[in-house]
């Protein structure tokens, strides 16, 4: 009885140890993570060819390295203020998981950040959110050096909120 | 039965080439049937029956070997002349190679086989294996609640597999042979050479085989047993002798020996009466004999063998090898009921539209690919010389260099392309067999012409082709050429000619079907059309228009057609699978003359020659097969139907228009205010399923080969588009499709009745 005991108790702690690294940038001066392992690149803004009837937040697709790949506004999807895009201004690639499929998009953001550990214990519930970030989308909350990052969960952020949207109604004239 | 990738890939291999074999099979049969054949068909349809059966039994696939084995039989026979190739025997055959096909899909589906469609046939092979003289069509269409062809039937087949345990490989199937026997059995003394094992040939997968010809009892002589300490364990030590009570030839035993016969002394004899009773109380015996079970594994190594031997010789007689009985419901005989056959049978012949993930590419083909990668090494390794060497002086080379680069990329893309590419035999191939059928059935005569079968044609194509051109060759068939009689009465030969023929145009591949029979009947398809509400009565139609109206959408052939429907594919489905693939399909038709299906097709789906064109800000692609012409824009030839459709005057005709200038409002109509700057734009008119179209766009770039990409991959497909392309500068372009743009922008608007259809 007693090694059984012991060994739960072991089991447990491998769980609370769990880390995992986030890739953290920013938008409108707030500090966005994502899980480094979804990250496929980053690199520099560069046109696009838009596609038609699409979100206002999808701004058309690139060619990277010969895919088609669908480049997403953050700010936009967030409804924050626009900004012109500039030198630093970046997209950072993520490949998400979308049913069975995986499917490689880029995210427009205003800098990317830093590369951090964030343990398990110390992320927080997301709290509601007003207007902006849809709460479904947030993996939880976490404070570095008395910053607080909102983590994104990108399977859904990006599946949910891009790829299932519809193709807006042509308006009929 | 596979569970390792590695031997599922052996199966592949197995399915690939079994059905390979098949197809020679049957246009061997069909030739023998056309009396073009002769001995040498008749030894390619038999070794590639032997192939077959070979493969089976090695890969375990004992249904197929068994089943192939009547048939080889029957083929045999032919070979050495003792049985003609008549016109029962071959469609027999012919029917077998179809059950044969649908095994193998069930191997592959890893679906249950068809068992009474199996048994049904292997009980008309016994029969004629039965009847060697028989030259009538009276082949007894074998239902298994015929007592005495019942049996027939179980001797030739397997029991369904899964009455069997897995240990207990296919001998459930013995027993019937014993009763109502006249005849004694067959002593075989069988005593291998000693290396016999080495060679692979392993002794207990002949007696498995033999078995399957009757009720075999074994007894194994261990005289030449040497003592274990001097035992060489790959030798053979073992002689056999084996009892087998049969009604078969001499000769079909010979050839389940026919691999060791040089290995071993055979030695094959016939019993006749005298041990008879022995043989008939035997069935009642063996319920209670306690069964010898033997090894368990099928590749009985060399040191098993010395298992089996002590095994089999603890009995104080030398003991028969005796396989294990089946529960005793499963021997009875007794006829399983019609209504067991499976409802869901599958559709003879047809559409095998495995898509299969390999291809056969020749040689040729890789070495070209090959020595196009070594030029471009040399090429590479030039301009690399340049990079390190750079002088004003030299930069003639560069540009040498980069002349040479392009070439090779061009070429290596054309070879690599190449290697996809089929010859259109592999679609054709399966028409002179579904003639035969037809023509059988309808009673017609056609004579099939077939031309340029080797064109080569992209692999998806090929296979989303196949089911359309079925169905515009049976269209043909059935509707088109008339039967003797009439044609006769209209002064036409009595054999009807189907023609198919296959070429390149260009970019294209077109393909013809064609047929001298009565052609389209116009007055009923307008009365069909009318009734059904597709042409209003005071619309006014070209014999063209007429014609084409078989393709439409809802234009039910129910009742302007005849019989052999059923298949619930209507002409439009023929014409959207062709579009599918990028391809177009038009009829010419004259009454009592013909008609001609034409079909093109894109050489391949991953390249399309595409138009460039700029509209707005965007560069949008364009097929260049879907374009009719591009004009300067008149603005006064613009007007406005009802509130909301611009159409362009164009030819005396009425064109709707679309902007393409206006990312924001794709898919929609033009904005109706867009008039006054639409002067000296241009209109591009592209052939939207019949129907035409205009897009507006600024101007017209280069026309390019372009590689189409999903937009599916990392996003979605968009309506209006069929994917994006990468153009030289890197960018992005979109690729229109045509038809799916026209549906979508006028969605809802009544130009004509059929745009709804599409929609």
């Amino acid at each position: 009885m007693s090694s059984m005991a012991t060994e739960i108790s072991e089991v447990g702690q491998t769980v609370h140890n769990h880390n995992e690294q986030y890739l953290t940038f920013f938008l409108a001066d707030q500090e966005y993570g994502v899980e480094i392992l979804k990250v496929q690149g980053i690199q520099g803004w560069d046109e696009v060819t838009s596609l038609p009837n699409s979100p206002d937040y999808l701004l058309g697709v690139i060619n990277l390295r010969g895919a088609i790949v669908p480049i997403v506004d953050l700010r936009k999807m967030f409804k924050l203020r626009k900004v012109d895009y500039n030198s630093i201004t970046v997209v950072i690639v993520v490949k998400v998981n979308y049913g069975l499929e995986e499917k490689t998009v880029g995210m427009v953001v205003d800098a990317v950040s830093e590369v951090y550990n964030i343990n398990a214990e110390n992320m927080n519930a997301s709290p509601e959110f007003g207007e902006g970030v849809d709460t479904q989308y947030v993996m939880g909350l976490a404070t570095i050096d008395e910053k607080m990052i909102i983590l994104l969960d990108v399977d859904h952020l990006i599946g949910e909120g891009v790829l299932d949207v519809e193709a807006e109604e042509p308006e009929v004239h | 039965m596979f569970d390792d990738d590695g031997m599922e890939e052996i199966k592949q291999i197995f399915l690939e080439e079994s059905l390979e074999g098949l197809d020679i099979m049957e246009s061997g049969l069909l030739n023998l049937e056309s009396g073009v054949g002769d001995i040498d068909t008749i030894n390619d349809v038999f070794r590639a029956a032997h192939s077959l059966k070979g493969g089976g039994g090695t890969f375990g696939f004992t249904e197929i070997s068994e089943f192939t084995h009547g048939v080889e039989t029957i083929l045999d026979e032919m070979r050495d002349q003792v049985r003609d190739a008549t016109e029962a025997t071959v469609s027999v055959l012919l029917e077998c190679v179809d059950c044969l096909r649908g095994m193998l899909d069930c191997i592959r589906d890893g679906s249950e086989y068809d068992t009474p469609r199996i048994e049904e046939l292997g009980g008309k092979i016994q029969y004629l294996l039965d009847n060697p003289d028989s030259n009538s069509t009276d082949i007894p269409t074998v239902s298994s609640d015929d007592t005495s062809q019942g049996e027939a039937t179980a001797t030739a087949t397997a029991a369904p597999e899964e009455e069997k345990t897995p240990d207990i490989i296919e001998t459930a199937v013995l027993e019937p042979g014993s009763e109502g026997h006249t005849g004694g059995y067959w002593l075989i003394s069988f005593s291998p050479m000693a290396d016999v094992l080495s060679t692979g040939n392993e002794p207990y997968r002949i007696f498995r085989t033999l078995e399957t010809l009757g009720e075999l009892e074994i007894e194994a002589n261990i005289e030449k047993l040497p003592a274990f300490n001097v035992l060489t364990v790959d030798q053979c030590y073992l002689s056999w002798t084996l009892k087998l009570t049969a009604e078969c030839k001499k000769q079909n035993i010979e050839e389940m020996f026919e691999w060791v016969a040089e290995q071993a002394d055979i030695n094959i004899e016939y019993i006749s009466q005298s041990d008879v009773s022995g043989v008939s109380d035997h069935s009642a015996e063996k319920t209670s004999e306690p069964v010898v079970e033997t090894t368990p594994t099928v590749e009985t190594k060399a040191p098993e063998t010395a298992a089996v031997v002590e095994h089999t010789t603890k009995p104080d007689t030398a003991a028969a090898v005796k396989k294990p009985e089946s529960p005793a419901e499963e021997k009875k005989p007794v006829p399983k009921p019609a209504a067991k056959k499976p409802a869901a049978r599958k559709p003879e012949g047809g559409s095998n539209n495995a898509e299969t993930s390999s291809i056969r590419v020749s040689t040729d083909k890789i070495d070209n690919l090959l020595d196009l990668v070594g030029e471009l090494v040399i090429t590479q390794s030039m301009l690399a010389r340049f990079a390190k060497e750079y002088t004003e002086e030299n930069i003639d080379e560069l540009r040498d260099g980069l002349v040479q680069l392009e070439q090779n990329t061009r070429e290596l893309q054309e070879s690599s392309m190449q290697i996809r590419m089929l010859p259109i035999k592999v679609v054709f191939s399966r028409f002179p067999r579904l003639l035969r059928d037809l023509t059988g059935k309808l009673k017609k005569k056609i004579k099939l012409v077939v031309e340029g079968e080797t064109t080569e044609l992209d692999k998806i194509v090929m296979e989303k082709i196949g089911d359309p051109l079925v169905h515009l060759v049976r269209n043909s068939i059935d509707h088109g050429i008339e039967i003797p009689e009439v044609r006769k009465a209209a002064g036409k030969p009595e054999v009807g000619i189907l023609t198919l023929v296959a070429y390149q145009e260009a970019r294209n591949i077109v393909i013809e079907v064609k047929d001298d029979g009565a052609g389209i009947n116009k007055e009923r398809v307008l009365k069909k059309a009318m009734e059904s509400g597709l042409v209003q009565e005071d619309d006014h139609l070209t014999d063209d228009q007429i014609n084409h109206l078989i393709f439409a959408p809802g234009f039910s052939t129910a009742d302007v057609v005849s019989d052999i429907s059923g298949r619930g594919v209507g002409m439009d489905v023929v014409k959207r699978n062709i579009q599918d693939i990028g391809g177009r399909v038009e009829v010419v038709s004259e009454e009592g003359v013909g008609s001609t299906f034409t079909i093109r097709l894109p050489l391949t789906l991953a390249i399309l020659e595409g138009q460039l064109v700029k509209a707005g800000s965007e560069i949008y692609v364009i097929p260049v097969l879907t374009i009719i012409e591009s004009i300067l824009i008149k603005q006064k030839n613009l007007s406005l139907i009802g509130n909301d459709v611009l159409v362009y005057h164009f030819r005396e005709e009425y064109i709707a228009i679309t902007d393409l200038r206006d990312s924001q409002r794709f898919n929609q109509k033009c904005d109706v205010n867009s008039y006054s700057d639409m002067e000296n734009s241009l209109l591009v008119v592209c052939d939207c399923d019949g129907k035409k179209m205009g897009v507006v766009v600024d101007e017209l770039s280069d026309q390019q080969q372009v590689v189409i990409k999903s937009l599916d991959v990392n996003y979605k497909n968009v309506i209006g588009l069929s994917g994006g392309t990468i153009l030289g500068d890197g960018r992005v372009a979109l690729i229109i499709d045509p038809i799916e743009l026209r549906a979508s922008c006028f969605a809802g608007t009544e130009i004509t009745p059929a745009i709804q259809e599409i929609a």
